[in-house]
C-alpha cells in the first residue's frame, strides 16, 4: 500500500502564505476559469490552423497530434 | 522538461510580479499544482527578472519558492532551435520574450504576462497570452 500523497493544493496555499502571498478560493476559481478559457480558445479549428501556420513560419516542426 | 503536462509559460514580467508578491500569479500556480501540471520558467526570463534587482529577503524567498516548486520547471533554450528563436526575437523584440513566446508555441500553451502587446506578432488568434493583473 502506497503512502498517502501530500495534498498539493494545501501545500501550495501554505507555501504561498509563508512568503506573504495569501490566495483565496475565489481567486483560485478565477485563475481556473482563465486557464480553461485560454485552453479552449487555443483549441478552436481557427486557432489550431493559425498556430500551425506560425509554427511553420518559425521553422518549428508540426505539432504532434493530441 | 519532465513528463508532467505543461499548462503555461511565465515570462519575465510574471516572474518579477511573483517576486513582488503577485496574488494572481500565486493563484495560477496553485491551480496548476492542483492538476499535477507545470508552468515553464524560461531561463532567460528568470535571469532578466532577477538581474539588477535588490530584492528583499522576502522577495528572494518568493523567487526560491517559484523555482523550487514542483509545479514549475526551468526551461533552457534548445541549441537546435536557435534559428526559430532568432525569428521569434524578430517578432517580439527581446531574447527573453522570444524564449517565452517560442516555448508557448512549442508546447501549445499560453504565456502569462503583464505585457500582452509584446507578443502581438505571435498571436494568430488563439489567445497566446494570458494577461496578468496589475
Amino acid at each position: 500500500m502506497s503512502a498517502p500523497r501530500p495534498d498539493q493544493r494545501d501545500d501550495t496555499t501554505v507555501q504561498l502564505a509563508a512568503v506573504g502571498i495569501h490566495i483565496t478560493p475565489e481567486g483560485r476559481a478565477r485563475a481556473r476559469a482563465e486557464l480553461d478559457a485560454a485552453a479552449e480558445a487555443r483549441s478552436t479549428p481557427e486557432a489550431l490552423a493559425a498556430r500551425a501556420e506560425l509554427r511553420a513560419r518559425l521553422g518549428l516542426p508540426p505539432a504532434a497530434a493530441a | 522538461v519532465s513528463d508532467a503536462e505543461v499548462r503555461l509559460v511565465l515570462d519575465t514580467s510574471a516572474i518579477a510580479a511573483f517576486a513582488r508578491g503577485s496574488i494572481h500569479v500565486g493563484e495560477v500556480l496553485a491551480e496548476i499544482a492542483d492538476e499535477d501540471a507545470v508552468a515553464l520558467l524560461p531561463l532567460s526570463c528568470l535571469v532578466e527578472a532577477v538581474h539588477g534587482q535588490r530584492f528583499t529577503s522576502e522577495e528572494d524567498a518568493r523567487v526560491d519558492l517559484l523555482v523550487g516548486h514542483p509545479a514549475t520547471e526551468m526551461l533552457a533554450d534548445d541549441p537546435q532551435m536557435w534559428r526559430s528563436l532568432a525569428y521569434t526575437y524578430d517578432l517580439v523584440g527581446s531574447a527573453d520574450a522570444a524564449a517565452a513566446g517560442l516555448a508557448a508555441i512549442e508546447y501549445g500553451v499560453s504565456v502569462l504576462s503583464r505585457y500582452p502587446s509584446r507578443y502581438a506578432g505571435l498571436d494568430g488568434g488563439g489567445r497566446l497570452v494570458l494577461p496578468l493583473d496589475e
